[in-house]
């Protein structure tokens, strides 16, 4: 239902002073909301049906049912409000994702008192209704909305409700998860510039140089803890300790830098940036991360990506 | 991305739509009794259709399915008779309403409604049974429609054993209100009145009398009333139960002058009831419906305690609405009252100019040879006796214009009515101002349940004739069959004449148990017709009291609170919403007294720690703590150790060593 702008307001306010969020939250009296349903209204407006029948029929048996429809819709309130009493919503993890694809959100819901909750739903424009069946063990629930834009995308408060069992009256509460998935920038091509600080003749065309193991580059002075297999024997009878450096050959790194977009708006940056990342990933060459304030150095690999996605998804942000 | 789906237009599953027909079915079954039978192909159309969407064809039923249900219905409906407006074609309609609604029954909204409607038919059956038994089947039916409504909830999750488990439990949770309701709402007089309250066919004493109309009612043994006297019970001969009396004769039928269909006509005001002179009888009769408007009472009544109840000039009483309902009423008769004011005789002597002309011309002579009108009447009741007259069940019809004639002098067959009707005729020949009475002669005395139960069998017609100033009872059927007056109409015909029981009842007859057994059954009827159907609010408020005095609004109010706060808290422990803290077991009960003392355990300190440490903080503990510890130990790790007396009370002193300071 939706009230007036300001009233609606009013009302959200209300219920975020009153319901604040959590990494757990446990649904007690003072967060459980609970009235009948318009089915159950039409169960009372039933009831006075049959009572009318009773009161002009005089039968007897009929004060019977009727009250006995009514003191049913209050039993009902009993059974619907253990659906929710006492569960228990825990934040577990949501994920990284591509602005506009869908962010997913996990949560454990669980009870110390395992008793059949009947099914639950969680209901939010985002995702229309996500329905789970609560047996009284763990149970968890994915939740997926979708997201607009870079950055940190929080798990809206969701409303969590039972009608179950009749259907006669509705429980419910309206719960805000601490519990934020994060959205890296779409990639946009964009050609990265020479960023000037660096001397142009320090990086290798397209190798560089790391020590390794696997081929011999040079002599350098020896170093307490260099292994004597690697002593170079002619020098020594010089007098001089020298040891073989050697070195692996590598695809050459790749800094992606902030400063290397000038002009550039700071979210096509970041659209940039990703875009490289993603071009590296691809040609499996390692790359670095330079943005204002953090420094990611060059690896590769899935987790690295998924690293600097994060610091992508991240920047600017809060934390 | 699932779109958001408002709740009541959601798509049922299967599992869910044969939970509803299955209700369907069980809420139609008991209405078939009432109904007219074409109902049930209405049932077995729709339960084809559903049948078939059952096993996947998920969509409305097509239009021509639709039009021919309604078609069979509405048909069926006009040739059962049901052309008129009354409760008994609007409760056929709304029965065909019910079944025509499940060929569209596929989301939630439709399942409710189905419900409800579930519900109210419900009530409406109770209008039609309100036995014992009928209130069953109407639990039954609440619990199938309460399953239907957790099936439409629980959708995709419905499981039949947790739902019926849940619905019985809903059930069983609401009696206490329903109850608290059911005692102390007061009863309300009918807000408007029913124009058409019919609910089956009319038995016991219609308000005219045809020769043949009594012995039909005689092949009936199901109740008519039944009886508890208050002090005094009259002797057997004299149960004479008087319903309507029929004044006007027409050549074959007798009539009431205040009639159903006069009955906006009937006197205003209390008449007042003859008045008594001899010894009283105070008693209490449980009416069963009738569908028709008499009251029964013991000759003469003279007082008359009910509802709603209209005294009529002839010595009897009436509702003006139909007898729809079993009704309870208290009356006092005397054996003999004083008719002083009893006025307009001549209505007592009116004859048709013609018919007859054979029976009056014998009347008539009969008269010129006797001296005086009761020697008349007791001429004509010894030549009832000396002749070969005979008392059946089975008499002949007399169908021509001068039916008494032809019964008197020819066939001599008939029933009690016959020979009422004789007599009648014969006394109003002479002039003399006569009656015929409807009603029921004898019953059965229920010993279990200390009442007089009449059944329809006992229907019986008799005279009244105006003698010496008063009307008299002349009973002609004491004439020809003396026996009748002591034994009920069963009982005398199994020794004078088997055959002419009905068979049902020659077959009862022959089983003693079956009779206990009826009897036992009779007397629940009776209880539950007491104390269930005829409640009145003020039997409980009555007896609250008595006991607690007068009881104000404030009262009700506070009583009111409190019993739904007492309920609540039941309910919410029965329902594992609130539950009592448990003593935790030995050793970890003692460990606890410990921790309240000393400061609880830190998180993942194992007893002995934590005692070890309590003996660190506490040195003038230190021995009682290590003794408590190792006992605490071996308590609970050793499987051999068992906590029995001698360890517990050794438990007990080591705890209170480290306790005490």
């Amino acid at each position: 239902m939706r009230w007036p702008a300001p009233l609606q307001r009013r009302l959200d306010a209300w219920v975020s002073r009153r319901l604040p969020p959590g990494r757990q939250v446990t649904l007690n009296q003072s967060r459980i909301f609970i009235v009948p349903t318009r089915q159950g209204l039409l169960m009372l407006g039933l009831a006075m049906v049959v009572l009318l029948v009773a009161i002009n029929f005089e039968s007897s048996l009929n004060y019977a049912l009727g009250f006995w429809l009514i003191a049913m819709l209050w039993a009902a309130v009993h059974l619907t409000y253990r659906n929710l009493s006492g569960l228990v919503v825990q934040a577990e993890t949501a994920g990284l994702v591509e602005a506009g694809e869908n962010a997913t959100y996990s949560l454990m819901l669980s009870s110390p008192r395992t008793r059949y909750r009947g099914p639950l739903e969680l209901r939010h424009e985002d995702w229309g209704q996500v329905v789970v069946e609560m047996d009284g063990r763990d149970t968890q629930i994915t939740l997926s909305r979708p997201t607009q834009r870079r950055g940190r995308q929080s798990l809206p408060r969701f409303r969590l409700e039972s009608r179950y069992p009749f259907g006669l009256v509705v429980a419910w509460s309206y719960i805000k998860m601490d519990l934020d998935a994060w959205a890296y920038p779409e990639p946009i091509e964009q050609a990265l510039q020479p960023v000037g600080t660096e001397p142009e003749g320090d990086i290798s065309n397209d190798h560089f140089v790391q020590t390794g193991t696997e081929d011999f580059h040079s002599l350098r002075e020896y170093q307490a803890g260099d292994s004597v297999h690697r002593m170079h024997w002619p020098s020594f009878s010089r007098d001089e300790l020298v040891v073989k450096h050697f070195v692996d050959y590598q695809a050459a790194d790749q800094w992606l830098d902030w400063d290397a977009l000038p002009g550039v708006a700071s979210e096509l940056r970041l659209s940039a940036l990703a875009w490289h990342m993603l071009r590296c990933q691809q040609q499996d060459r390692p790359f670095g991360l330079r943005l204002p304030g953090q420094e990611i150095i060059p690896d590769k690999g899935p987790q690295h990506l998924e690293r600097c996605r994060r610091a992508l998804a991240e920047y600017g942000e809060v934390i | 991305m699932t779109q958001y789906v408002p709740i009541m237009r959601r798509v049922m599953p299967l599992s869910v739509l044969w939970v509803l027909l299955l209700v369907q079915g069980i809420m139609v079954l008991p209405f078939l009794f009432y109904m007219p039978l074409w109902l049930g192909a209405v049932f077995a159309l729709v339960l084809i259709w559903r049948w078939r969407v059952t096993h996947g064809e998920m969509r409305q039923a097509p239009r021509s399915l639709i039009i021919l249900s309604i078609m069979v219905g509405i048909g069926g409906l006009l040739l059962s008779g049901l052309r008129a407006y009354n409760l008994d074609s609007a409760v056929a309609l709304c029965v065909l309403g019910y079944l025509l609604k499940s060929l569209e029954v596929m989301r939630r909204r439709d399942g409710i409604f189905q419900a409800y409607l579930g519900y109210f038919l419900t009530g409406i059956f109770l209008l039609y049974n309100y036995t014992p038994v009928g209130a069953l089947i109407a639990i039954i039916m609440v619990l199938a429609n309460t399953l239907a409504l957790h099936a439409v909830t629980a959708d995709q999750t419905f499981r039949w054993k947790r739902g019926t488990k849940l619905s019985l439990a809903l059930m069983v949770a609401a009696l206490p209100i329903m109850i608290a309701g059911f005692l102390f709402f007061p009863r309300l007089p009918p807000l408007w009145s029913i124009p058409n309250d019919e609910r089956g066919a009319q038995t016991g004493m219609s308000d005219q009398v045809d020769p043949g109309s009594i012995a039909s009612l005689a092949q009936s043994t199901a109740p008519a009333f039944r009886v508890q006297f208050d002090g005094d019970t009259p002797p057997r001969q004299q149960w004479y139960w008087r319903g309507t009396t029929l004044g006007e004769f027409d050549g074959r039928v007798w009539r009431a002058q205040f009639r159903d269909r006069n009955r906006f006509q009937w006197p205003r005001g209390q008449l007042p009831l003859a008045v008594s002179d001899a010894d009283q009888f105070d008693y209490s009769v449980v009416l069963e419906a009738t569908q028709q408007h008499w009251l029964y009472f013991l000759d003469w009544p003279t007082q008359i305690r009910g509802q709603d109840v209209y005294v009529l000039p002839d010595g009897r009483a009436a509702r003006r609405n139909s007898l729809s309902q079993t009704y309870r009423y208290e009356a006092q008769s005397a054996t003999s009252v004083n008719w002083q004011s009893e006025a307009g005789l001549q209505r007592y002597q009116r004859l048709p100019g013609q018919g007859n002309e054979a029976l009056r011309q014998w009347g008539l002579e009969l008269r010129q040879d006797v001296g005086s009108d009761a020697q008349y009447i007791a001429a004509i009741l010894e030549h009832i006796r000396s002749e070969p007259f005979r008392y059946t069940l089975q008499p002949p019809l007399y169908p021509s214009a001068d039916s008494l004639s032809d019964f008197w002098f020819d066939s001599r067959l008939g029933f009690c009515s016959h020979y009422a009707s004789a007599v009648a005729y014969l006394a109003r020949v002479a002039g003399i101002p006569s009656r015929l009475v409807g009603g029921y002669l004898g019953g059965t005395y229920n010993q279990s349940g200390d009442f007089i139960q009449v059944r329809q069998m006992e229907a019986h017609a008799w005279v009244e004739v105006w003698l010496n100033d008063r009307w008299q009872r002349v009973d002609p059927t004491a004439a020809v069959a003396p026996g009748r007056i002591d034994l009920n109409l069963d009982d005398w015909l199994s020794e004078d004449n088997p055959s002419d029981l009905p068979f049902g009842v020659r077959f009862g007859r022959n089983f003693g148990m079956l009779d206990g057994l009826g009897f036992w059954w009779d007397s629940v009827q009776y209880q539950w017709q007491v104390t269930i159907l005829n409640y009145q609010q003020s039997n409980a408020l009555g007896l609250l009291e008595a006991r607690f005095g007068r009881i104000n609004p404030w009262h009700a109010a506070a009583f009111m609170a409190a019993f739904l706060a007492v309920l609540g808290l039941l309910m919410a422990w029965f329902t594992g919403l609130l539950y009592l803290p448990r003593r935790s077991p030995e050793p970890w009960a003692s460990l606890g007294r410990v921790e309240r003392r000393y400061g609880a355990r830190h998180p993942g300190e194992t007893a002995r720690d934590y005692l070890a440490r309590l003996a660190y903080d506490y040195p003038g503990q230190r021995e009682a703590l290590a003794r408590l510890a190792q006992l605490i130990d071996t308590l609970a790790y050793d499987p051999q150790a068992t906590l029995d007396a001698s360890r517990r009370r050794d438990l007990k002193q080591r705890v209170e060593a480290c306790l005490a300071q």
